[in-house]
């Protein structure tokens, strides 16, 4: 199962890098990594928001644009662009023609979107740390690995991964629908608001970072994960998607 | 087991259409099997059910002895297809050559043999200079020739081709007739091809079966199916002496034909029974004094046993 999903997973992402949405995002996120984190962090600094748990807060909040947001629209462009660009390029038929499995077929999709998707997430969140604390180094010694906290570093570990998941079980169920990678390009809108007002709703609600935030949010994600992956199974078949798409 | 594809009772129904209804075909290995019908028959229904694409209403379809329904990994590994606009079905972002290559894989063509067997087949449909572009920037021409290498590419038992020439100019329908041909030579493939194109049946298949709105009408070799819709003989003739209004009264007075006329320099006879009735009628021709020359028959071609089959329908 998973050899098979592999090779399928291996030849999409080399396809989906060709359009220009999805390769801007990485250059994108490296961007505001490097230089918006550096100077926000610089500017924080040079503001004299230089007490630890200030620091921490402003940098948080902000840096949750950088480390989350964005590295989040990659899987759900990658969803977009291959299992709707599948049907709206029509290379869907010989490809359900091949012997693969309808569960090797979905994995295939799941490890498309996921796999750069979180190689992108972390390597930016490597990136952000070392730009971020390399400034801190330079200009205030003392706030050293005050940021990122246990709580921000978790957020910017688990919440790539159970976005991305949701990306794909979304894509898969839309497929039916969308005809277009545009079209699906805008349901994947829906994905991203979801994501910003968890990442934020601790600041909304006045509270910073706060673990319980963070729990309920990770089992709603959860369930919602689950749900849609149980959906897109269910969906993800022959007949269904070859009658559908005529 | 000699049946390649057994089609047993097969219904396919949409929301309101029923595509399919009833069909039981049996195709033998080695054969080129036609499967002939207009527009909205449900060929292609046929073909993607038989792919494991859809999956029947009613009734089943076996490959090479596997259930489509419970056995659909194995009936796709030993399958080609080719979908209807075939043509229009390849990855842009990859070359023609890697397109091929990733369908080998996919398939589980052993690596030793996929790069002798992609160039094989680029040599045949002659697409070998271009491999290394994208189908992108192929002709519709190209892109159906590169179709037909991927539903070839793991050198598949049985292969539904759906419509291989709807796209092609006369050259190129030539050439890939005669690349179907020469596969189909060895008798190991079974080869299942949906088309409009009568000359193609006639020039390819083995056996045809008409399809129309859903119901399979007739099931036969070419030649028998003709001979079954043309019990009513049409033969010319062609004689020395240069009053044909005369033979014509003689052979119409021996009350054997269905009709006689004249038309340019021969006399034309429908008949029925040949066999038995244009001996007496010669015969008939020569005791007057008539020398016939030449007598030869009409054959109908598969267009017009095909209107006689479908418009009867
Ligand atoms: N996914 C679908 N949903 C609803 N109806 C369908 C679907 N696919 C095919 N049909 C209907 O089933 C019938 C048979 O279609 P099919 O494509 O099998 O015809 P065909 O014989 O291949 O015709 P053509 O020569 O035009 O390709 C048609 O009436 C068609 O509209
Ligand atoms: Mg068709």
């Amino acid at each position: 199962m998973w050899k098979k999903a592999w090779l399928m997973a291996r030849t999409e992402i080399r396809m989906v890098f060709k359009s220009r949405q999805v390769k801007t995002i990485p250059i994108m996120v490296v961007i505001m990594s490097v230089i918006f984190g550096g100077l926000w962090t610089y500017w924080t600094l040079l503001m004299g928001l230089t007490n630890p748990a200030d620091f921490n807060f402003m940098t948080s909040t902000i840096m949750s644009i950088v480390i989350i947001m964005l590295p989040i629209m990659l899987p759900v462009l990658i969803a977009a662009d291959s299992i709707v660009g599948e049907k709206e390029r029509h290379t869907l038929v010989p490809l359900l023609a091949t012997p693969l499995t309808d569960g090797e077929l979905l994995l295939g999709k799941y490890l498309t979107a996921l796999i750069p998707g979180l190689l992108v997430a972390y390597g930016n969140l490597l990136l952000a740390v070392a730009v971020v604390n390399g400034i801190v180094l330079l200009f205030a010694p003392h706030l050293l690995w005050v940021w990122p906290d246990t709580l921000s570093l978790l957020q910017a570990l688990i919440l790539p991964l159970l976005f991305a998941f949701l990306a794909v079980g979304m894509m898969v169920i839309i497929s039916g629908r969308a005809n277009t990678v545009y079209e699906a390009y805008q349901t994947g809108g829906f994905i991203i608001l979801p994501a910003m007002v968890f990442a934020y709703s601790g600041f909304l609600a006045g509270l910073g970072l706060n673990w319980m935030i963070f729990y309920l949010g990770i089992i709603i994600l959860v369930i919602a994960d689950f749900v849609l992956y149980r959906v897109a199974v269910k969906l993800f078949n022959r007949d269904n998607l070859i009658v559908r798409s005529g | 087991m000699t049946e390649s594809i057994e089609i047993s009772e097969l219904t396919k129904k949409f929301e309101k259409i029923t595509a399919v209804d009833g069909v039981s075909l049996d195709v033998r290995r080695g054969e080129v099997f036609g499967f002939l019908g207009p527009n909205a028959a449900g060929k292609s229904t046929t073909v993607k059910i038989a792919a494991t694409l859809l999956e029947p209403t009613k009734g089943t379809i076996q490959v090479e002895g596997h259930d489509v329904q419970n056995e659909p990994v194995s009936v796709r590994a030993i399958t080609g297809l080719l979908p209807e606009d075939g043509a229009n079905t390849h990855y842009d972002r990859l070359s023609a050559y890697k397109n091929l290559e990733y369908f080998g894989h996919l398939y589980d063509v052993p690596a030793e043999k996929l790069h002798d067997r992609i160039e094989r087949l680029l040599e045949f449909l002659e697409l070998k200079d271009r491999r290394d572009e994208s189908p992108a920037t192929f002709s519709t021409g190209l892109k159906q020739k590169l179709s037909i290498a991927r539903s070839m590419i793991h050198d598949p038992s049985v292969v539904f081709l759906d419509e291989p020439t709807s796209s092609l100019d006369p050259i190129m329908s030539k050439r890939v007739r005669e690349f179907i041909d020469t596969q189909a030579e060895g008798g190991k493939q079974t080869f299942f091809l949906c088309t409009h194109l009568l000359s193609e049946v006639e020039a390819l298949c083995d056996r045809v079966g008409f399809i129309s709105r859903g119901v399979l009408v007739e099931v036969g070799r070419p030649k028998d199916l003709r001979r079954k819709f043309w019990t009513l003989r049409t033969f010319e003739v062609k004689l020395t002496d240069p009053n044909l209004q005369k033979s014509v009264d003689i052979i119409s007075s021996t009350g054997l034909v269905q009709s006689v006329s004249i038309e340019g320099k021969r006399v034309i006879f429908e008949v029925e029974d040949a066999e038995t009735k244009n001996p007496q009628i010669i015969r008939a021709l020569m005791e007057a004094g008539h020398q016939v020359v030449e007598v030869r028959e009409h054959v109908p071609d598969l267009e017009a046993v095909y209107l006689k089959v479908i418009g009867g329908n």
